[in-house]
C-alpha cells in the first residue's frame, strides 16, 4: 500500500510544520518547502507528488506563478492564504486550482479537503488499516485478520472516517454532520449507539476509545 | 479634518448671506427714490432677481476661491483614510500568520495523539508565535503612543547615546558576526534620548540583518546628522519609498524568519517626524543601504 504524497510549499515555519505533523499522524508522507523557486526547481527532480498546499504570498515564485509548473506534471494544488478578498479566490480557482482555503483553518478541515481532491482526483488511497482491520473502499468491504466482516451501511460510515483520521479526536457533532448530514433531527446518542455496535462487531472495545465530553477517537 | 471642512463651508456660507443682504440693502436704497412710483409686484420682482442674481454670482465667486483649497484638503483627508486602511489590512494579515500557527499546533495537540517528541515541537512553535505577538503589540504601542506624544527635547551627550545603543545591541550583533563600528563627530544635539535611542536600535537592526556574518556595519555622528551604513543586501530602487510604510517589509520571508515584523522603519520615520528630522535612505541590491537622520539646523551646539 503506498501512502499519499503531498507538497506543501509555505514559509511561515509554524504553519508548515503544524500542517506536516497533522498529515504524517493522518498516513500521508510529504515534503516542504520555504521558497517558489526552489520548489519549482526540486520539481523537475522528483514530482511523485499526489497533491499539492500551495501558501499564495511566497519568496521565489508566489502560489500563482507555481501552478503551471504543479499542471505539468498533473499535481492538484490546494491553496492557502491569508487573503480573503474575492478577487483572490475567483483568480486562484479560474487559475486551475482545486479548492482554495484560508487562515486560519483547523486541521481537520484541512485533511478533509486533502481527501475530497485527492477522491476527485482518483489518486486517494482505497485501503485503510487499522490495526488488524482492513477497510477497502472501492468495495465497500471490511475485514478482521482476514475474516471478513458484515456491517450495516451506516456502520460501515461511521468506521470509516474514524480509521481515515484515526489517532484523532472526533468531536460528536462532527461525526453526526459528516455522516448523518447537517440536517439530521436527531442526536448525538445515534453516534453513541453505532459506536456501541462497532466496538461489539469488531471487537475494538480497546482501540475506539471513549474522549468524554468530545468524541471519539480509533487508536492503531 | 471634516471639522475644519464645515467650519469653512459655514463662513463661506456666512459670507454669501452678509454679501446677498449688502446687495440687498444698496438694491433698495439705490431704488428708493422710484418706490412711491412703482406697483409693490415690480419691486418684489425687483428685489427678487437683484438676490437671486447676485447670490449666484457671489456663491460662484466664493466656490472658486475656496476650491482649491477645499480640494487639497479633501485629497489628504482621502490620503489619510487609505494610510489608515493600509495600516489595517497590513496589521491583520500580520496576526492571521501568527494565528494561524498557534492555532494549527493547539488543535493539533488537544486532538491528536502525538508523540513526546512532536507534542514538545508544537509547544514550542506556540511559544515562537506569542513571543513575536508580544514583540508586534509592544512596537504598535510605540507608534501609537507618539501620535500622542508630547515628547521633550533636551541637550543629549550623543557619544554617550551611541555607546549606549552599541551596549543594547552588543548580543545580536555578536549573535549574527555583524561588528558595529562608531564614528562620532558630535558632542551634543536637542533630542528625546529614549526615542532616538529606539530609533538607532532599529536601523542597527535593519543593517546587522541586511548584511552577511563578517561584514562590518557603520554608525556615525557629524553635524547634525545620524548615519547607518551597511554593506549588505540593499533594496530595490523602486521599493525605497515604501519602506516607511506600517508592516513593509523588502523580502518578506528572509525578514520574517530574523524576527522581523515591517514595523521598525515605520516607528523610526515617526520619531524622526516628531523631531521635525529628515530620514534619508540610500540604497542599491547587494551595494548596501545607507540611512541618515538629520536634525534641523538649530539643534546642534
Amino acid at each position: 500500500m503506498t501512502k499519499n504524497r503531498i507538497l506543501i510549499v509555505e514559509d511561515d515555519k509554524g504553519i508548515a510544520d503544524g500542517i506536516a505533523v497533522n498529515l504524517q499522524y493522518s498516513g500521508y508522507d510529504y515534503a516542504v518547502y520555504t521558497d517558489g523557486q526552489e520548489a519549482a526547481d526540486a520539481l523537475r527532480e522528483d514530482h511523485g507528488y499526489d497533491l499539492a498546499l500551495l501558501d499564495i504570498m511566497l519568496p521565489g515564485l508566489d502560489g500563482f506563478d507555481l501552478l503551471p509548473h504543479m499542471q505539468n506534471h498533473n499535481i492538484p494544488v490546494i491553496y492557502l492564504t491569508a487573503r480573503s478578498d474575492a478577487t483572490s479566490e475567483i483568480k486562484g480557482l479560474r487559475g486551475g486550482a482545486e479548492d482554495y482555503i484560508t487562515k486560519p483553518f483547523d486541521p481537520l478541515t484541512l485533511l478533509v479537503r486533502i481527501e475530497k481532491v485527492l477522491d476527485r482526483c482518483g489518486k486517494l488511497n482505497k485501503i485503510l488499516r487499522v490495526g488488524d482491520i482492513v477497510v477497502d473502499c472501492e468495495n465497500h468491504s471490511v475485514q478482521k485478520n482476514g475474516a471478513p466482516i458484515a456491517l450495516k451501511p451506516l456502520e460501515y460510515e461511521l468506521f470509516t472516517l474514524l480509521a481515515r483520521y484515526k489517532n484523532r479526536t472526533l468531536l460528536r457533532e462532527r461525526i453526526l454532520n459528516e455522516i448523518w448530514g447537517s440536517d439530521y433531527f436527531g442526536d448525538t446518542r445515534t453516534v453513541d449507539v453505532h459506536i456501541a455496535n462497532l466496538r461489539r462487531k469488531l471487537a475494538i472495545s480497546a482501540q475506539l476509545v471513549t474522549v468524554p465530553k468530545y468524541g471519539y477517537r480509533l487508536e492503531d | 479634518m471634516k471639522t475644519k471642512q464645515n467650519l469653512w463651508l459655514k463662513i463661506s456660507i456666512l459670507c454669501i448671506g452678509v454679501l446677498c443682504l449688502a446687495v440687498m440693502v444698496c438694491g433698495a436704497l439705490i431704488t428708493l427714490p422710484a418706490w412711491p412710483f412703482t406697483p409693490l409686484w415690480r419691486l418684489v420682482l425687483a428685489w427678487g432677481i437683484s438676490i437671486l442674481v447676485g447670490g449666484v454670482l457671489i456663491f460662484w465667486l466664493v466656490r472658486r476661491a475656496l476650491k482649491p483649497f477645499m480640494d487639497s484638503r479633501q485629497t489628504t483627508a482621502a490620503t489619510t483614510d487609505r494610510r489608515q486602511e493600509m495600516f489595517i489590512r497590513g496589521l491583520m494579515h500580520e496576526l492571521k500568520t501568527p494565528l494561524t500557527a498557534i492555532m494549527l499546533h493547539t488543535d493539533t495537540l488537544l486532538s491528536a495523539n502525538l508523540s513526546q517528541a512532536d507534542a514538545r515541537n508544537s509547544l514550542a512553535h506556540i511559544y515562537r508565535q506569542s513571543r513575536w505577538l508580544d514583540q508586534m503589540s509592544q512596537k504598535l504601542y510605540k507608534l501609537i503612543k507618539l501620535e500622542e506624544a508630547t515628547f521633550q527635547t533636551r541637550p543629549e551627550d550623543i557619544p554617550a547615546l551611541l555607546e549606549d545603543v552599541r551596549q543594547s545591541t552588543a548580543d545580536t550583533l555578536r549573535e549574527r558576526q555583524t561588528p558595529l563600528k562608531i564614528t562620532c563627530a558630535t558632542d551634543s544635539l536637542s533630542l528625546d534620548y529614549d526615542l532616538i535611542k529606539t530609533l538607532l536600535i532599529n536601523l542597527v537592526d535593519n543593517a546587522s540583518k541586511a548584511s552577511a556574518p563578517g561584514q562590518q556595519i557603520l554608525l556615525r555622528a557629524y553635524g547634525n546628522t545620524l548615519e547607518m551604513k551597511d554593506s549588505g543586501y540593499g533594496i530595490p530602487a523602486d521599493e525605497i519609498a515604501f519602506v516607511t510604510d506600517p508592516f513593509y517589509m523588502v523580502d518578506t520571508s528572509r525578514n520574517k524568519s530574523r524576527g522581523g515584523s515591517g514595523l521598525g522603519l515605520a516607528l523610526s520615520k515617526r520619531i524622526a517626524d516628531a523631531h521635525k528630522a529628515q530620514l534619508h535612505i540610500e540604497s542599491a541590491p547587494n551595494a548596501g543601504t545607507t540611512v541618515r537622520v538629520v536634525f534641523p539646523e538649530k539643534t546642534s551646539q
